[in-house]
């Protein structure tokens, strides 16, 4: 087989056509969609990455807003205590004092009525002996008890005198 | 010599006012001692010795009383 010149270089000219309207028409139009999609993939990474951190700073907004909201709500529940603790003795003190004036009331209106009773009771009494007496001062003693009355009265005066 | 007086709506028996000077002389010594009767008394006997006047009649008790309930009120 001889070596023609001419055909191979007719074939070399060939080969170059093809080869450059292959990359005329297909490796440039490709290699601009994978760029295009290198692009593409690039931003959606970036997008991605962009995502995740907003999602980190969102749930460490989230955490910090979740432990403040916690501590608020103790601090809350904490004074909540405080005042109903207060509150609580408040009322009682509030309901003792009460209880020690109306104790103190009821004990002052028994003995005023203990008093009134006992000045009516006296009252009636003195009432009675004046009565008696005036019975008594109209009438004379029989002898007898006279004279008995008579050495009663005169023990007593001894020891008196 | 002490003065005792004894004042009564009937005439003290002699037993009792033995047995009274008895006592007021062994407390006091010799005495003098004077029972009156008073007839507008109701019953008891009234002692006076010296200035002291002992008051046991009956009226005079009901007055101690009633002055001493009147002054409880």
């Amino acid at each position: 087989m001889d070596i023609q010149l001419p055909q191979i270089l007719f074939q070399l000219v060939n080969f170059s056509v093809v080869l450059g309207a292959l990359v005329y028409l297909l490796y440039k139009p490709v290699q601009k969609i994978l760029d295009e999609r290198a692009e593409k993939v690039a931003e959606s990474q970036a997008e991605v990455d962009k995502i995740a951190t907003e999602k980190e700073q969102i749930e460490a907004l989230k955490t910090k807003t979740k432990r403040a909201a916690e501590k608020e709500a103790a601090q809350i529940l904490e004074e909540a205590n405080k005042e109903a603790i207060k509150k609580k003795q408040k009322l009682v003190a509030e309901a003792k004092s009460s209880l020690q004036a109306e104790l103190k009331k009821a004990q002052e209106n028994w003995q005023a009525e203990r008093k009134q009773l006992l000045a009516d009771s006296q009252k009636q009494m003195v009432e009675a002996v004046v009565e008696v007496s005036g019975m008594v001062l109209g009438k004379k003693l029989n002898k007898t008890a006279d004279q008995k009355l008579i050495g009663k009265g005169l023990d007593e005066a001894l020891k008196q005198m | 010599m002490k003065k005792i007086t004894l004042i009564s709506a009937s005439k003290i028996e002699p037993k009792t006012l033995a047995a009274f000077k008895k006592a007021a002389t062994k407390k006091y010594g010799e005495i003098e001692l004077d029972a009156q009767v008073n007839e507008a008394m109701i019953g008891g006997v009234k002692v006076i010795v010296g200035s002291k006047a002992i008051d046991m009649t009956v009226a005079g008790r009901l007055a101690q009383v009633k002055e001493q309930l009147l002054a409880q009120l």
